[in-house]
């Protein structure tokens, strides 16, 4: 059976299920530039319902083989078979290994804590000193 | 659900093929608030809040290169006034990098729209 293009089957879904708002934040520092603040990956509501939905994203694996893949040249991850349905913390582990890149969660040798999964309530809603916000150790 | 299959569409006296119109709609396009927290979006899975006025946009379903087209409209509200920024992009083609300039610096805004048209991979 042909699989349908990523593209579509997210289109399909938009249409049919509801935004679901993640209870979780990811907090990371990149260590190629450490004077840049901490950054904060959010997911997406309409994302994390095909997450939880099953069926629509491709594997993890697919994605990490794309980015050796250069610009133009045919990609994997749009025409893989889907998986089935993760559970919120692994899509988040899910959206960890496809968003940020792997300089952080994966070969990153140093001592400091460059990522914690934090509760939403953890990141403050003062932004006033935005740009000196830093993972406390 | 049923599926319609054509390959040309005519309006009374212009035809045009379907993909005209497929390849001509936004790809990916996402509405964020101050807290980077997506509105409505598609083809969006995470935004990165990057610091002041700097939102990454990544893709579910990345484009086939970097080349593809983006309009970004930022607000911000101060007081009773409202005004739209000038702002600045770069990025992947499976991530946005979006600069939201109030006169000369970064800063943050209240609502934000990235529309991005192109080839998708």
């Amino acid at each position: 059976m042909t699989v349908k293009h990523l593209w579509e089957r997210l289109l399909e879904a938009k249409s049919q299920l509801k935004p679901v708002q993640s209870k979780y934040r990811v907090l990371f520092e990149d260590p190629a530039t450490p004077d840049e603040p901490a950054k904060v990956l959010v997911p997406d509501p309409n994302w994390m319902a095909c997450a939880l939905e099953g069926g629509i994203l491709p594997p993890i694996e697919t994605y990490q083989r794309d980015r050796l893949v250069p610009d133009g040249e045919p990609k994997e991850h749009p025409y893989a078979e889907p998986i089935d349905a993760m559970t919120e913390e692994e899509a988040i582990e899910y959206l960890i290994q496809k968003d940020i890149d792997p300089s952080v969660w994966r070969d990153y040798k140093g001592n400091r804590t460059i990522m914690k999964i934090v509760p939403v309530e953890l990141i403050p809603s003062d932004r006033s000193f935005r740009n000196a916000w830093r993972i406390m150790q | 659900m049923s599926t319609l299959e054509v390959s040309n569409i005519n309006d009374g006296t212009t035809t045009v093929a379907t993909t005209f119109v497929t390849n001509g709609s936004a790809k990916a396009w996402v509405t964020h608030n101050a807290a980077t927290v997506a509105q409505d979006s598609l083809n969006v899975s995470s935004l990165t809040d990057s610091g002041t006025g700097k939102t990454a946009v990544n893709f579910s379903n990345s484009f086939g290169a970097k080349d593809y087209a983006t309009s970004i409209c930022s607000m911000r509200s101060s007081g009773s006034n409202s005004h739209y920024e000038n702002n600045g992009v770069s990025g992947s083609a499976s991530a946005l990098n979006a600069v939201y300039i109030s006169g000369t610096s970064a800063a943050d805004t209240n609502v934000a729209s990235v529309i991005c048209v192109g080839e998708l991979a």
